[in-house]
């Protein structure tokens, strides 16, 4: 299985939840609400590239709107190797917390 | 975060009334994204910054957009280093493909251009030991010479000599003079004993003050002991060495001629080779006094001396030039010098004229190289329709044409530094071959420094992008749907381009080769010119110890041997008579005319012994009858003197008066490069000043004469060595540097020949290839193997005697201006253009030929089905 960084996965997961409406802003967005920290848009970008390049998104033009100055938003969709990719890792996660012991962690 | 078109509308209001994003910012991002990502990028920016201005106002939103933007330039920087390595590796993989599968092409080219680089750093060496000369002094740029101007009536003569008296007047004259130091003019040859030892060297008369103001350091020895007096000497580290070995020679006494005892007060290192001041034993200049004559270092005449100056920082040269033009006459008003400085470290290049060498080596040296660069252009671009199909390719895939122009360039690059790894080998290879040629003991490790590497390394970079231009330009022009196609290029414009290519190399080589030929011819002209008289068979010892008492027996007792034909004495040896003056007068004298004349002292055998023509008048009379004020002039003196009847013309200076009783025919005393002066051959019976025994031998048996010479000599003269030498070794050795250099240039211009053919060769098998079809077609309808190759070959002809007609009017103009140097030279003759033209078609034709053959030969069946 080829490993993600936290980065990249955290902008896949992204992605899969925002389905139809995945763009540079509305991701920035949504990381900043679920994490509370704000990313540069370049940061969101290099993972957004690598993922592209890897086959796990694929991106299309959407509509223009004006306050993007009349440009199109380019939107992010999650492809089904993608979807596996996260499903490994999910599937990762959870085995090794299966086997964690609960007293560990309180 | 979808809007809804009545939100949109609403920021569209607002934005109407609210600044706009920063535009320089906009710019940056438009520079780093790509054209497809712009709208992308760009659009989510301006988003951004739109949430941002209606949360927070302007000026946060503004230094978010440019925090925005400065937070991806990181990103950007290595994304394009990611790109460019691919590229770069795609790049490498592909030209070292492309050097393996057309290895001779590749191997051609690699060596033209390294053949041309190591020619290039091997001159370029060769001109930094030049401009080195003199250099190492450490107060070099604060050292003067002081030199004079002669005043012959309407002429002037500038000369390196200077009276003895300046020197010491300048010093405590002036204050901007910090130190002076005096040479004598010539070197002496000594005998040195020491106990046991003996041995003869050549010894400098010279001030002390030398070893303060000159970087001539003491090994041994302290530099005070050198100031305390006229009985002291310095040796050189290898003359201490020859005769010393690790014996310490400082206090030891040398008794020179067996007559004046001096002590060895120090040892200096040996001086390095690019020193114009040269010398292995020196003793204080103070010490003529005491053995020529008392005053002979303080008088305001006699230009046989050489006089150096330090200055300090005060010092103008045009200023001080000015204040010190009378000194001279203040003290003798009857002199017609002036005294005036000149800076030292111009001395080799400007007096000695190297500059003018200099400038022609570096020309041969970029002559070269560029040749070689045209080989290269003309290699890659012939070669290139080869690549058209891989460049329609990359374009296809989206390569701009920058792309593949940078491709290309790098490609030429990378070969260029192929090329000087193996120039640098060639180069270390060729150094111990280049030290025979130039005569210099040149070190490769020695010369590098970090000027010449970067130097190397600018030349390379700038022959890769020279050589580049052409195949990248017009590589890059392809268009890529004709390309692929199999259309291939239209190569009419690329093949006029190689013609003239090769026109230019063919004319640079052409001139080259007249170059080469002149100065060939020049050189063998001067050293074969008649002297004026006959130096074969002649040769001379010196005149000392014992001899100059015993030289009249001595010579009777050798006249005996039937090997020897005729002895003569003289003062001088005929290639360095240094002795001259001025201020002669005779009657019906143009007061503005006031010759330097040199004079020559002889003994009456002397023109018998030098088989010299008397043309008119009589040569002195035997035996001791000669009235010493009986002189003997050359042509040229009387030529000078204009009188119609010179026989028995009466010559004076000051008291003492002459008269001439023939003249010689004007025979060649100073290299043949310079022209014949004015000379006075003068006959004392009571001289004792002769130097020189000259002796004609009899062709028949020399070394039984040379034999009976030396049996002479030791009974004569037990005391010192036996020394001969001949009299034409001593005229070629003036001619060792002129022929040096001819060895340099002939080499250099065999090596750009070489490579002009390479070149050649190169194309002309590609185009032989490129024929195949062709000739194969040719063939089965019958063409006769030589109809091939004379059709293969007459364009080159062709173009080649273009090249001939461009360079004969530069070569002309160039080598008559070198020639006109030359007193006495060659014409410029027209067969010498007809040779060059006749060899340059031949090596021309050899060159094609050998790939016509190659292609007449083959076999049509085979070249009907290539490709």
């Amino acid at each position: 299985m080829k490993l993600l960084s936290r980065a990249e996965e955290i902008i896949l997961l992204s992605v899969l939840k925002l389905e139809e409406n995945a763009y540079g802003i509305s991701i920035r967005e949504l990381i900043h609400e679920a994490t509370g920290v704000k990313w540069s848009l370049a940061q969101i970008y290099d993972p957004l590239n690598k993922l592209t390049h890897k086959g796990y998104l694929i991106k299309h033009k959407g509509e223009s709107t004006p306050e993007r100055g009349g440009r199109h938003k380019y939107l992010y969709k999650i492809t089904d190797e993608g979807k596996e990719a996260l499903l490994e890792i999910r599937r990762v996660y959870e085995n090794i917390w299966e086997k964690v012991p609960k007293k560990v962690l309180t | 975060m979808g809007k809804s078109p009545q939100e949109g509308t609403d920021i569209k209001q607002k934005m109407s009334k609210l600044k706009r994003h920063p535009r320089l910012a906009e710019h940056l991002l438009k520079i780093i994204f790509r054209r497809e990502e712009q709208s992308e990028k760009l659009g989510d920016f301006e988003e951004g910054f739109q949430y941002e201005l209606m949360t927070k106002g302007p000026f946060k939103a503004f230094l978010w957009y440019w925090s925005q933007v400065l937070k991806v330039i990181p990103l950007s920087i290595k994304n394009f280093f990611y790109w460019s390595f691919a590229m770069l590796k795609n790049y490498l993989k592909i030209a070292f493909r492309h050097i393996r599968r057309h290895k001779a092409y590749s191997i051609l080219n690699i060596i033209g251009l390294a053949l041309g680089m190591a020619c290039c750093i091997l001159i370029l060496f060769w001109v930094q030991d030049e401009l080195s000369t003199d250099k190492f002094h450490e107060k070099i740029d604060s050292l003067y010479v002081v030199r004079n101007i002669q005043h012959y009536g309407s002429e002037t003569e500038e000369g390196m000599g200077s009276v003895p008296a300046i020197g010491p007047a300048l010093k405590a004259e002036y204050p901007e003079i910090i130190n002076t130091a005096r040479f004598n003019n010539g070197q002496g040859e000594f005998l040195f004993t020491s106990g046991e030892t003996k041995f003869k060297e050549l010894i400098q008369m010279a001030d002390p003050e030398i070893f303060q103001i000159f970087t001539f350091p003491l090994i041994q020895g302290r530099i005070e002991d050198l100031f305390s007096g006229p009985n002291v000497l310095v040796l050189s580290e290898s003359v201490a060495d020859k005769y010393f070995g690790r014996d310490n020679p400082v206090g030891k006494t040398l008794t020179i001629n067996e007559e004046y005892d001096f002590k060895v007060v120090g040892v200096m290192k040996d001086i390095p080779h690019n020193s114009t001041i040269r010398f292995s034993v020196w003793i204080p200049l103070e010490f003529a006094n005491t053995v020529w004559r008392p005053g002979y270092t303080e008088t305001w005449y006699n230009l046989a001396f050489r006089t150096y100056a330090e200055v300090d920082q005060n010092f103008n040269l045009e200023s001080f030039n000015k204040k010190i033009a009378n000194r001279i006459r203040e003290s003798r008003p009857e002199t017609n010098s002036e005294p005036f400085l000149y800076p030292f470290s111009q001395v080799y290049l400007q007096v000695w004229g190297r500059i003018g060498q200099i400038r022609i080596f570096t020309i041969i040296a970029f002559l070269i190289l560029i040749i070689a660069c045209i080989n290269f252009m003309n290699l890659t671009t012939a070669r290139s329709s080869q690549r058209s199909r891989e460049v329609g390719l990359r374009k296809v895939v989206g390569a701009r044409r920058t792309q593949v122009t940078k491709q290309f360039f790098g490609e030429s690059v990378l070969f260029t530094f192929i090329s000087l790894i193996t120039a640098l080998i060639l180069v270390r290879l060729l150094m111990p071959f280049f030290r025979t040629l130039t005569g210099k003991p040149l070190y490769f490790l020695s010369l590098v420094n970090g000027q010449i590497i970067l130097g190397i390394l600018a030349v390379t970079v700038l022959t890769g992008i020279i050589a580049g231009i052409y195949p990248a330009v017009f590589l890059s022009s392809f268009r890529p749907a004709a390309v692929l196609k199999g259309k291939g290029i239209s190569g009419k414009k690329g093949d006029l381009f190689r013609k003239i290519l090769v026109v230019v190399q063919f004319s640079l080589s052409v001139m080259l080769i007249i170059g080469t030929l002149v100065i060939f011819n020049q050189v063998k002209y001067i050293k074969n010119k008649n002297l004026g008289f006959d130096k074969e068979h002649l040769l001379y010892i010196r005149v000392e110890g014992n001899l100059k008492k015993s030289y009249a027996s001595m010579k009777h007792e050798l006249l005996q041997d039937p090997g020897i034909k005729n002895i003569s004495l003289a003062s001088h040896s005929p290639t360095g008579i240094y002795n001259n003056g001025q201020d002669w007068d005779w009657e019906g004298r143009d007061p503005n005319i006031n010759p330097l004349v040199t004079y020559f002292g002889v003994d009456p055998d002397f023109p018998e012994t030098f088989q010299m023509e008397i043309t008119q008048g009589e040569s002195f009379r035997k035996g001791t009858e000669n009235s010493g004020s009986n002189v003997l002039i050359n042509e040229r003196f009387a030529e000078i003197m204009g009188l119609d009847n010179i026989i028995g013309a009466r010559l004076s200076q000051g008291e003492l008066a002459l008269q001439v009783i023939g003249v010689v025919k004007d025979f060649h005393f100073t290299p043949v490069y310079r022209e014949i002066g004015p000379l006075l051959l003068y006959h004392n019976p009571q001289m004792r000043e002769y130097n020189y025994m000259f002796i004609r031998l009899n062709p028949g048996d020399i070394p039984g004469a040379l034999a009976s010479i030396k049996e002479a000599a030791k009974k004569f003269n037990p005391e010192f060595p036996f020394e001969y030498r001949f009299l034409d070794q001593d005229y070629d050795r003036l001619y060792r540097g002129l022929e040096r250099e001819m060895g340099i240039v002939r080499t250099f211009t065999f090596l750009a020949i070489v490579i002009s053919c390479l070149g050649l060769f190169g194309l002309a098998s590609f185009t032989a290839e490129q024929r195949t079809k062709e000739i194969g077609i040719r063939k089965v309808l019958g063409a006769s193997v030589t109809k091939i190759i004379f059709m293969l070959s007459k364009e080159y002809a062709k173009w080649v005697l273009i090249a001939n007609v461009i360079a004969w009017p530069v070569a002309y103009f160039l080598m008559h201006n070198w020639l006109s140097d030359f007193p006495y030279r060659i014409p410029l003759s027209w067969t010498i253009f007809l040779g060059t033209a006749l060899l340059s078609l031949f090596i021309a034709q050899i060159t094609v030929t050998f790939q016509a053959l190659k292609a007449a030969h083959s076999d049509p069946v085979d070249s009907l089905r290539y490709e």
